[in-house]
Order: structure tokens, then sequence, then C-alpha cells
């Protein structure tokens, strides 16, 4: 008996994680027509467009598709079950979807309400939703391997969105004094915390399992995420203590950040080594998608590096910075997992839902069929011609709407591309039991 | 004649071998085993064999391979075979 064999029919239906990862190109679509009608906000990270378009993109886009893949992979990757995941889906969603919504049209209307109303919703939704996968996640008879990291990822979601709870409350309670020094924290702890080790966690099974590469090493994995972690903490400690005179404190910070930094170039450079060595070296575009977004997190390093020893300066660079890592890094990977992930959720569920005495077992497509290569092939074109173009318009505002518009249609065809996948499902599940009656 | 059928899907990405191992399982003769080979523990395997009809027994390879013994429930005679093939690698242990 293997306890840690696992029933799909303990997992969500298929329709849960797909309503996230189907949702989340749309706000990137809507973040894309925020630059379109709001230009002048790729100038400046403190204007409220700018700061709606980043969090539509972070909370719409990536802890979208993050949050419903968790709620499936958890399952299926690491044997730990979730209790009651239909009506957990449902509520994390909604709270999800109307709260990113309702908080960036308090940003875009500079509405105190607004502000509140959307921020109150998601820190609710966010903390339910940790305690719950925390809860199931110690529960489980899970590796420590596998449940590390993912604790630690939750760990610094939960500090991510009480910064942010701050943070909005200095916007929407007048009695509440605006800090936006704690703005660096936020955005370290929500890139570096929650989806840095996030993605290195996923990684760690997703690029073995799908990309036939060798192991992650044991050590990288058992400790990664903790230096990580740590660092994040001393530094959060260091800054909003400030018990520490004023040299020695940014001394310390520093050498915290160097040790992110280095565990992020780690990452990178052991995916990409990783990947070389895979065993079956078939052309393949999600791989294409990895690539550009670890060289993307290496320039977005340097870039770091450079700035904090003072030898690049320019306005702008934090945009550049985090251009580099949200849009460049997190979600080329990201997308690389989806086209990934739902061709094998497709197909796993088709596996389990059709009965296997009819013949219809053997016309469940091919993986490759669900979402065809060439799509993903066009798609992926789109995106880095995207991702160049909003480069180029940090410096050169006359890009602004074409690079917008292109990475409209690149998310556009992104939601085509899953959509059709999804529908797969659908048809074939039609198909076999209108041939079984 | 040989009591095993061999299969080794350790280079291929998921879900093909998933899905080679499920073929495999149908072209089963009787008082044969399918001995399966693979890089990682086979985690979404064993729903399907039960469902199926067929019994397992997973052990550890070397370089931390996985090995799962196949055969048809109630086949006696496979049965046996598979066990005596798995008693001589270890436990998996995860």
């Amino acid at each position: 008996m293997n306890s840690s064999a696992l029933s799909l029919e303990q997992t969500p239906p298929l329709a849960v994680p797909l309503i996230f990862m189907l949702t989340a190109p749309f706000f990137a679509m809507l973040a894309a027509l925020l630059a379109i009608t709001h230009p002048e906000a790729l100038s400046n990270r403190w204007e409220p467009a700018m700061i709606a378009m980043t969090h539509l993109l972070t909370l719409g886009f990536i802890t979208m598709v993050m949050v419903g893949a968790l709620q499936q992979l958890l399952p299926v990757l690491a044997g730990v079950q979730l209790s009651n995941p239909l009506c957990l889906s449902r509520v994390i969603y909604f709270g999800l979807a109307t709260g990113t919504l309702v908080l960036c049209s308090g940003f875009l209307a500079m509405s105190p309400v607004l502000i509140g109303a959307g921020a109150s919703l998601l820190g609710v939704t966010f903390l339910w939703l940790i305690a719950r996968l925390l809860l199931a996640i110690i529960q489980s008879g899970a590796s420590i391997l596998v449940t590390r990291g993912m604790k630690l990822a939750l760990f610094s979601f939960l500090v991510t969105m009480l910064l942010g709870l701050y943070l909005a409350a200095g916007y929407a309670l007048p009695q509440v004094a605006m800090q936006r020094s704690l703005a660096a924290l936020h955005i370290g702890w929500g890139l570096f915390g929650w989806v840095g080790l996030l993605v290195f966690t996923i990684s760690y099974q997703v690029v073995p399992m799908f990309q036939v590469t060798p192991k992650y090493p044991d050590l990288m994995i058992r400790w990664l995420a903790v230096a990580i972690f740590s660092s994040l903490v001393l530094i959060s400690f260091t800054r909003v203590t400030a018990f520490l005179p004023g040299g020695t404190g940014d001394l310390l910070v520093l050498a915290f950040e160097c040790v992110i930094a280095a565990g992020f170039a780690l990452y990178a450079l052991m995916t990409i080594r990783l990947q070389q060595q895979r065993r079956r070296r078939v052309a393949d575009v999600t791989m294409d998608y990895w690539r550009f977004g670890l060289t993307c997190l290496l320039l977005a390093l340097m870039v770091i590096a450079l700035a904090e020893g003072a030898v690049m300066s320019f306005p702008g660079i934090d945009l550049l910075i985090g251009t580099l890592m949200i849009v460049g890094f997190t979600m080329s990977l990201i997308t690389g997992m989806l086209y990934k992930i739902i061709p094998f959720l497709v197909w796993l569920h088709l596996t389990n839902v059709i009965d296997i005495s009819t013949r219809w077992q053997k016309k469940i497509p091919n993986m490759k069929k669900i979402v065809p290569d060439k799509h993903v092939r066009f798609q992926f074109r789109l995106h880095l011609i995207a991702v160049g173009l909003i480069l180029i318009s940090l410096l050169e505002k006359q890009w602004v709407h074409a690079a917008a518009i292109t990475f409209l249609l690149s998310n556009l065809y992104l939601a085509f591309n899953l959509i059709r996948g999804a529908a797969v499902y659908v048809r074939v599940v039609k198909e076999a039991h209108h041939e079984t009656r | 004649m040989s009591d095993c059928d061999f299969l080794d899907v350790s280079d291929y990405p998921a879900p093909e071998p998933l899905e080679m191992a499920l073929e495999a399982i149908q072209q089963l003769q009787a008082g044969k085993f399918l001995h399966l080979h693979h890089r990682r523990y086979p985690r979404l395997l064993f729903e399907q064999l039960e469902k199926r009809g067929f019994d397992s027994d997973t052990r550890s390879g070397p370089d931390e391979s996985c090995k799962v013994f196949i055969w048809k429930s109630g086949d006696k005679l496979a049965e046996a075979h598979a066990l005596e093939t798995a008693a001589g690698y270890q436990a998996w242990v995860e």
C-alpha cells in the first residue's frame, strides 16, 4: 500500500485550477489597457496608474496562476490533501479577482474607500488561503524536501500581505501615516519571498518531471529557501527597528541582499545547467520561455548589483528592475509552466473521467495536441517582442503604446491558447459520453 | 520464456511514462509481470493500476531510481515471480 500514492478523486475537479489560470491573462490585458490610457505612468513607480498596473500583474496574473496551480499541484505532486477543495477555490477566486479589481480601481481613482475595501477583501481571502494551505501541508506526510520551501513561500506571502495591508491603510485611513519606506520591504517579500520561493519549490518538481533533467541538488532544495527567507527576516528587522547605527545597519542589509542575489543567481545557473543535461534534447518552446525568463533574472540581478554599487544610475532604474523581474522573469517562467501544466491536467483528468472500459481511453489526445506547439511558439515570439518594447519604452516614451498593444496581444493569444486547451477536455468528454450512451 | 516484461520509462517527460505503463500492462500475458523502471516515484500510477485490476510492489533501484513490479490481480504465478524479483531490491522510502 503506497501511503503517498494519490487518488485523483480526492483532488479538485479540473475546472477549479483552470478558472484561475484562464482568468490570469485577462488581468495582464487590463494592465496593458492601463498603459495605453495612462502612458505617463511608466515614468514613475509612485504614479497611481503604475501602482495599479503593478498589482494587476502581481496579484491578477502571478498570484492568480500560482494559487490556481497550488490547489492542483499540491495533491498531484506532493500528496497533500486539501479538505473541501471546491469551497476553498470558490471563495479564493472570488476574493482574489474582486479584491484585485477593487484595489486597483482604488489606486486609479485615489479613492481611500476603494483601496480600503480592496485591501480588506484581499487580506481576509489570503489569510484564509494561507491558513488552509499551511494546515494541509503540516498534516500531510509529504517529504520535507517538498514542504519546507512551500511553507516558507506561504509565510513570505503572509508578510507581503501584512505589509501591503499596512501600506493600504496609509492610503485609506487618515489615522495611519503613509510609510513609503515599507514599500521596499513589501516588494522584497513579495518578489523574492512569495514569488521567488514558490517558483523554486515548484521548479524542483516540474523541471525534472517535464524537462527530463537530473534532480536539483538536495543541499539546494533543503537550504536555499531557508537562506533567502532568513535574509529577508534579518533585513526587515534591521530596517524596521533601526537598532544599529546608520552605517552598520546599511552594511548588514547590503550583506543580506547579497545573499538573496547570490541565491537567485544560483537558482538560475543551476536550472540552466540541469536543462543542458536533459536526457532527450527535443525542441520544446516551453524551454525557450524558461531560458528567456532565467536570462531576465540574471540581467535584473546584474542591474541591482550595479545600482547598489553606484556604478549604474538613471531615472527609472527601479522600473527597469521591476520589468525584468515581473514581466521578464516571473511571467515568462509562469507562462512556460502553464503550457506544460494545463495540457498535463487536461490529459490527467480525461484519463480519470473517461470510463476505462470504453474505446475512448485510446482516443485521449496526446499532450502536444492539447495546445499545439505552433500556437505556443507564435505567442512566445509576441511575448519576446512585448518585453523588448516595454524595456525600450522605459527610456523612449514614444514606444509606450506599441509596447502596451503588443503586451495586450501577447496575453490575448495566451488566453486563446489556454482556452482552446481546456476546450479539448470538454469536447472529448462530450464525444465519449455520446458514444457510450 | 521470460516471466517478466521490462519497461524503462526514465527518459520520458510526464505523462508519457504513465501512458506507456498503462499500455504495457494491457499487453501482459497470464503468468507474466511488468518490471517498470523510472527515474521518479510514479505517484499517479497506482490509482490507475487499482482501477484496471492490477497490483504492484514498489522498490528502490540504483541511483535513486524507482522500480514498480506490476501483475494482474488474481494471477498468483505472476505475483509470485514479481515478488521474488522485487525481493532483490530495497523497499521504497520517500
